[in-house]
């Protein structure tokens, strides 16, 4: 048992990535919000990461409920939904979008995680002090 | 039974390292969490053939700390024995003090699936040897006949240039360089997701390479060249399309002067490469088109002499030698691939039609001969298996067969290809045994050319037979590799004593070994250390031929300073002298998005220099050769900004 099959290794790290990008947005997201499981409208690439996560509740339209909207891009928001805050999952979603609060995007080819100060004041939100060095 | 066994057995294995990786998750911070995302997700792990024969890779961070703005930075220290250039100052890795017009055909080069080709040369490696690379992701390079996957053509060694992505680099960064002799070169990129899930890069550079000039006999020989470069990729899961477009001008270097005194020596080349490749289910599809312009001229300060030369002697030596060709690369390809029990079965096939013309081609102010060979095409067939013997024992085995024609020519050549292969596996050790054999064909270029020994002479494919073993040991953060190989090496192309081509008639032997070692300190810093031998018998000088090399590289990250040091080792037997290539480098990130590079290459100028033979203009002896290194002495700033 203990010998190992290269291919299955290689399958297993593809596997792993969406994994260690779900726990990275559990920690980060049950550390600002604590209603769980988080109810969260998400697009379609950011879905296939949480979808496995019990500490989220997936819904599939954005309603009075949903505590956060979490992807790239969100156009078309019905009326209720569209001040709620965002995390986005893109540099340009978390520069332009006006809701946006935070992001966990890529840049120059590393991961980065990012936090809008006057936006997390503007929501009442409460960043823990794990994360304000990531707040500007 | 074994099959049964071995699916049972995956299956616990992979919920046992799934679970436990991700259990021991919880407790890392937001830090050691990107990190690890960072490293996870590096694309070189996704791509990387461990099958694949001798493997090379460079990770984005070995890139970007070694400031490689240039696929040479890389090539230089790689297996077997580094850069080269030729008598027209273009990339020729494999030349080895021999005027062979062109040596490093069997070097393939691919932008992620797809080749970047020519129709004359048969390698992209003449184009992008010496080309920017800061669209690039990460490289791999897998040497010793790798597979059989990616190539419609033979290949010993192939480059596979990964560009970046949109998901990785999204947003915009522009890099300025300015540096020794004037060099200077502007880059930038923008990538972003467009609607639809489709995502694109877009890249364009714009480089003026000065070189170091060198003085002979009244000529000054230059390698100088202006490159304006521009690639994008267009993606969309298992679709991409790629554009590359490079218009280079550079000087000849020496061209084809026997004097080495070129009064004007230079090539204008202007490249396309537009490529489609998709994947649906089992089946991989690829489309592709290369398309080159090269214009040469070269003119010798000595032309009377030269002239006075042929006339006496019969001979047909140039000192004017005007040329505008084309060439057309067209290629398809279809792969199936499907898992039976525990084979892993892979059959392709792929065809390639090469059309290449002269517009014009004078020697001496006479038109060539026009044979009306105009057109070469490839049908290459292949079968790959790899069959899991056990959870850690995988046995490869691969055919490939290629039929090329040449029209108006009596050059065609049917090749066989085959390779064997014995992975195995443990916590600690990777061993790879391969036994494979290659056939290379002659390039378009010299079928049936006033190169040859005899312009009607069918030249035969050079055989290439080689045993290899890969040993790779790692232990905690130290990574230990063995390599050995022996190769022989039939009817290799070589010049005779007038400096035509024609078929070697001994067999050329070649051992190697190869030591590496490689500690890495964290995710970001790590040193390596290699050392290699190679033993040539049989070769055109009088006793073996021995070579020597070795690397020594230090990537170290201190808060803000990425700090890069390398020196690479090289002697042999013919010139009897060690040269050592020191390069450093130092970046400082002023900010996420800003930051500012010095790098040095070959600062003690000392590198590995290149023998080029020439005739003595006022002796017509042999006695003087020219030395020239082709990595220059240099010092580079940067700037990148990224917004």
């Amino acid at each position: 048992m203990k010998k190992i099959l290269i291919l299955i290794i290689s399958l297993n790290i593809i596997l792993a990535d969406n994994n260690y990008e779900q726990k990275l947005y559990e920690k980060v997201l049950t550390s600002i919000f604590t209603n769980i499981p988080i109810r969260i409208y998400a697009d379609n690439d950011t879905k296939e990461i949480l979808k496995y996560s019990s500490k989220f509740k997936l819904v599939d339209h954005c309603d009075r409920d949903t505590l956060i909207l979490v992807g790239k891009k969100f156009d078309n928001l019905d009326e209720v939904c569209k001040n709620k805050p965002i995390f986005a999952t893109t540099y340009k979603g978390f520069k332009y979008m006006k809701n946006s609060f935070g992001a966990f995007y890529w840049r120059k080819g590393r991961p980065q995680i990012k936090f809008k100060k006057n936006m997390i004041d503007f929501y009442g939100l409460d960043l823990p002090e794990s994360l304000r060095k990531y707040a500007k | 039974m074994i099959g049964y066994n071995s699916n049972i057995n995956k299956t616990i294995l992979l919920s046992i390292i799934l679970s436990t990786r991700l259990l021991a998750v919880d407790d890392l911070s937001i830090d050691d969490l990107l990190q690890d995302i960072e490293k996870k997700t590096d694309l070189s792990e996704k791509t990387k053939l461990e099958n694949g024969g001798i493997s090379y890779i460079f990770t984005r961070n070995d890139i970007e700390k070694m400031q490689a703005h240039n696929l040479k930075d890389i090539l230089k220290s790689t297996y077997p024995f580094g850069y080269n250039e030729n008598r027209f100052g273009l990339s020729d890795p494999y030349l080895v003090q021999a005027s062979t017009p062109y040596m490093s055909s069997s070097i393939k080069v691919y932008i992620d699936n797809q080749e970047i080709t020519t129709g004359l040369y048969g390698s992209g490696i003449i184009l992008y040897g010496n080309m920017d690379i800061d669209f690039v992701d990460h490289i791999e390079i897998y040497s010793v006949n790798p597979t059989f996957e990616f190539s419609t053509e033979a290949a010993f060694t192939v480059i596979k240039l990964y560009s970046k992505v949109a998901k990785k680099d999204e947003g915009s960064k522009v890099a300025i360089s300015g540096g020794s002799r004037g060099t200077k070169s502007i880059t930038g990129y923008t990538t972003s997701h467009l609607e639809n899930d489709w995502s694109y890069f877009a890249y364009a550079s714009k480089v003026d390479d000065r070189r170091e000039k060198y003085d002979n006999y009244g000529a000054t020989l230059s390698r100088d060249s202006k490159t304006d470069h521009m690639f994008g990729s267009f993606s969309k899961g298992n679709h991409k399309i790629l554009l590359d477009i490079i218009s280079r001008s550079q000087d000849g270097f020496i061209g084809n002067s026997i004097f080495a005194t070129p009064k004007d020596s230079t090539i204008d080349t202007d490249y396309i490469h537009i490529g489609y490749d998709t994947k649906y289910e089992n089946i991989s599809f690829l489309a592709t088109f290369d398309s080159v312009n090269t214009k040469t001229y070269f003119e010798d300060i000595y032309s009377s002499n030269i002239a006075a030369i042929n006339s006496t002697n019969g001979t047909s030596y140039a000192y004017l030698l005007d040329s505008d060709s084309n060439s057309e690369v067209y290629t398809a390809s279809i792969k199936y691939n499907k898992n039976i029990g525990s084979n892993k079965l892979l059959v392709g096939s792929s065809y390639r039609l090469k059309h290449f013309n002269y517009d014009k081609i004078e020697l001496n102010g006479e038109p060539l001969p026009n044979t009306g060979h105009d057109q070469q095409t490839t049908s290459t067939t292949f079968i790959e298996n790899q069959h899991s013997i056990a959870d850690n024992k995988i046995f490869t085995m691969g055919v490939s067969y290629s039929i090329v024609n040449n029209n108006h020519s009596n050059q065609d050549d049917n090749l066989l290809s085959y390779r064997l292969g014995y992975t195995y596996t443990n916590e600690n050790i990777i061993s790879k045994t391969i036994v494979s054999n290659v056939q290379i064909a002659i390039d378009p270029y010299l079928v049936n050319s006033i190169y040859l020994v005899d312009i009607n002479k069918k030249i035969k494919p050079t055989n290439l037979d080689i045993y290899m073993e890969d040993l790779k040991y790692r232990l905690g953060s130290n990574l230990y590799e063995f390599i050995a190989s022996y190769t022989t090496i039939q009817d290799q192309l070589i010049p005779n004593d007038a400096g035509l081509l024609d078929n070697y008639d001994k067999t050329l032997y070649i051992k190697s070994i190869f030591l590496r070692y490689v500690r890495e300190y964290n995710n970001y810093s790590k040193f390596e250390f290699t050392i290699g031998y190679n033993n040539t018998a049989n070769c055109t000088m009088d006793k073996k031929f021995f070579q020597y090399a070795s690397t020594l590289r230090d990537l170290k990250t201190i808060g803000r300073f990425d700090i890069f040091n390398e020196i690479l080792f090289y002697k042999d037997n013919y010139e009897y002298k060690g040269f050592y290539d020191y390069g450093a480098g130092v970046t400082y990130h002023k900010s996420d998005d800003l930051s500012f590079s010095i790098k040095g290459t070959n600062i003690l100028n000392k590198a590995r220099a290149t023998e080029y033979k020439m005739l003595d203009p006022n002796t017509y002896t042999t006695d003087s050769s020219l030395h020239i290194s082709s990595i220059d002495r240099k010092v580079m700033l940067t700037m990148e900004y990224t917004f």
